[in-house]
């Protein structure tokens, strides 16, 4: 290992390519042919062999673009299978066959009728079949986009895997999709600052927007600069891996929400309506926190 | 094993632990006067005797001339040691050295170089003053020329260990022609001329590390000017973003060793209903959690600034993200203290009521948060001025 933080070229190119996939209408079969399901798994397991931090990268762009949809769960849900050995399970995700949402208390979320369904805590995670869960109606989602809908179990899981490595696993990569929420908080908020004119001139001049701006780029790096440490820390099996990724999730959490408020401040009205995307960061962020078990859930596990 | 250093510099890394373990000071160091700057001068003989002095000043002036990687492990196995953090050589060696390395002349290098590394003299900024503060151009401390000399009459504040300091980094105005950044000059000091007086300044937490310093006809020597004269603000500017770099690292270890000290207060404390340990208090814990996961980010953004200067020879405007992520922890984990503290923050002879009266110049010594702000809006993010 070199004391490198810096991204490499693969990274970027991981990047400049989900940033083309996510500007166009999403096709989930295309997301799995690029390896998105799979970033992170061996080769011989149909991933793409790469680490952690790539497929951090990854989430991080799906947070900047404020898409709904269950990345999240797919991702993590093919990881447990993998450690399962579900191979069925395993490559019908990896090859986007199938989906994978979250089961969050008794909500389905961003959920289809044929998804599996994931259930993750702290000490582990199960799968549900598509056939298990009874869906009943949909609700309104938080962040005006996605689906919600009511579901409860109705048979045994599918796969049940315990240990706090896949909860590490998930926080990390949900830890990216905040540091992203976060960062396209800043970035809306500041091209809304420098174009903006009132009194005859840009809104940024004044440091009562300027100074939230600013807050807003110290939180989103800081949320990414410890999503990258956690990566690594997760990847090379280092002792403190679970502390750096409950960190991360923390971390990424607060920034999201903060800089999404902050952000939609600096819009004005505009910010408040549904038509602007910036009410998606908080959104999209609540989506995320339920689905990691909620904020004081991260901070027990930090210290308890 | 390590997941963020190369065999090399875990290498590095136990060569300094060991060393540090066997040689640095184990008495208490002296809060202030004359004791301390004995003891903060020997501790730096030390070091240099022990090849630790300026581990990224280059070879040629007597440093390491290693990376500012090996430079913030150095900082690292410092402040997980938790010995005491020695801001009085801090001038010297983060500032004033570094700017006489990329500013001064030979003769101004060979003279003052060693002697800060050796720990033979102590330095201090003279930059502030009382109507030249955040505007630092407005200041209006003036040095007229007269033969060999400049006389300097004036006030600046805000000098810490300006009492025990031999030499200063002095920003003067020599001429009134131009911009309020033109016509500035950066002086070599000597703190023992005749005419300086230096009065310690009381802070909120106890302390007297700060001194206003008067200037009545000052006589300086021509050749202790550093850069072109009227050039000083280029000279002062070239440095500061260094102050703003890993500077930071050993405060920022040393938070998250007080970060974990105080978890441990939370167990043995009694909390706020008066029956159960402070840390069975559902919002003391969290808060708990929440600086312990603050505090490992601020260590993540270090390595990330770190691995950015790798990349370029001047630090970028990233030292100002971590001041203000710095000083908006180090005030949130004493507010913290406070909470587990209980009655015990009636006395200020007590550690962590110390700890939070202190936290509050976090955000104002060596550029307000404010002005940190301005600089991250207008050149990180682009922002109008």
């Amino acid at each position: 290992m070199t004391f490198d933080l810096a991204l490499t070229d693969e990274q970027d190119a991981i990047i400049a390519s989900a940033r083309g996939v996510l500007a166009g209408p999403l096709d989930w079969r295309h997301c799995a042919d690029i390896g998105w399901f799979g970033l992170a798994l061996p080769e011989d397991a149909g991933g793409v062999g790469f680490g952690i931090v790539e497929a951090a990268v990854l989430q991080r762009e799906i947070g900047r673009a404020l898409v709904a949809g269950p990345f999240l769960p797919t991702v993590v849900a093919a990881r447990a299978a993998l450690d399962a050995g579900d191979q069925d399970l395993l490559g019908s995700l990896v090859t986007g066959e199938v989906r994978a949402s979250a089961l969050v208390g008794r909500f389905f979320v961003d959920g289809r009728d044929d998804d599996v369904a994931v259930v993750i805590r702290r000490d582990g995670l199960t799968v549900f079949d598509a056939a298990s869960i009874e869906l009943g109606d949909a609700v309104d989602p938080v962040d005006g986009q996605g689906t919600v809908r009511r579901a409860s179990v109705t048979a045994a899981a599918r796969v049940s895997l315990l240990g706090t490595r896949v909860w590490h696993y998930l926080l990390i990569l949900a830890a990216a999709q905040l540091t992203g929420i976060a960062e396209r908080a800043r970035d809306l908020a500041v091209e809304h600052a420098i174009n903006r004119e009132q009194f005859g001139r840009p809104i940024g001049v004044n440091q009562a927007v300027k100074h939230p701006c600013a807050d807003m780029a110290v939180r989103a790096d800081l949320a990414y600069a410890q999503v990258l440490v956690a990566a690594r820390a997760l990847d090379g099996g280092d002792a403190d891996a679970g502390v750096e990724a409950a960190s991360a999730a923390a971390v990424g959490l607060d920034a999201a929400l903060a800089n999404g408020r902050a952000a939609i401040q600096c819009h004005g009205g505009m910010g408040f309506t549904a038509e602007h995307p910036v009410h998606r960061t908080v959104g999209r962020a609540r989506v995320v926190e339920r689905i990691i078990g909620g904020r004081a859930a991260v901070l027990d596990a930090l210290v308890d | 094993m390590s997941v963020m250093f190369s065999p090399e510099q875990d290498a590095f890394r136990e060569e300094v632990r060991t060393w540090l373990q066997a040689n640095a000071p184990t008495e208490e160091r002296p809060p202030h006067g004359p004791a301390m700057r004995e003891y903060d001068l020997a501790w730096q003989r030390t070091q240099w005797e022990g090849g630790w002095a300026g581990i990224a000043w280059p070879v040629e002036y007597g440093g390491r001339g290693l990376s500012v990687v090996e430079q913030l492990i150095w900082y690292e196995e410092y402040g997980r040691l938790d010995l005491p953090v020695i801001e009085s050589t801090f001038v010297g060696l983060r500032h004033a050295g570094p700017t006489l390395i990329a500013c001064g002349t030979e003769q101004q290098k060979a003279h003052h170089l060693p002697a800060i590394l050796r720990g033979d003299v102590i330095w201090c900024q003279g930059f502030s003053e009382p109507e030249a503060g955040s505007d630092l151009a407005a200041l209006r401390t003036s040095a007229v020329r007269d033969g060999d000399e400049l006389v300097v009459n004036g006030q600046k504040i805000w000098t810490s260990y300006g009492d025990v300091a031999d030499w200063q980094e002095l920003l003067v105005r020599t001429s009134r022609d131009g911009t309020k950044h033109q016509g500035i000059s950066w002086l070599i000091c000597d703190m023992h001329t005749p005419g300086i007086d230096v009065r310690p300044i009381d802070t909120m937490d106890g302390g007297r590390d700060f001194a206003e310093v008067f200037y009545d006809d000052v006589r300086i020597p021509v050749e202790n000017v550093v850069g072109a004269i009227d050039d000083g603000w280029n000279v002062a500017m070239s440095t500061l973003a260094f102050e703003r770099g890993t500077a930071f690292t050993i405060n920022q270890v040393k938070l998250s060793a007080t970060v974990e000290r105080l978890i441990d207060e939370a167990r043995e404390r009694c909390g706020p209903d008066g029956r159960r340990a402070a840390i069975a208090d559902d919002e003391i814990r969290r808060e708990l959690a929440a600086v312990r996961a603050e505090s490992r980010a601020l260590r993540s953004l270090t390595y990330l600034a770190v691995s950015r200067n790798l990349r370029s020879a001047v630090p970028g405007p990233d030292g100002s993200m971590l001041k203000l992520a710095y000083a908006e922890l180090q005030q949130r984990v004493g507010r913290l203290a406070m909470e587990i503290l209980g009655d015990d923050v009636l006395d200020r002879g007590d550690h962590w009521t110390r700890t939070y009266l202190t936290s509050h110049a976090a955000s104002i010594g060596g550029g307000t948060s404010e002005i940190q702000r301005n600089i991250v809006a207008e050149r990180v993010l682009g922002l109008p001025r």
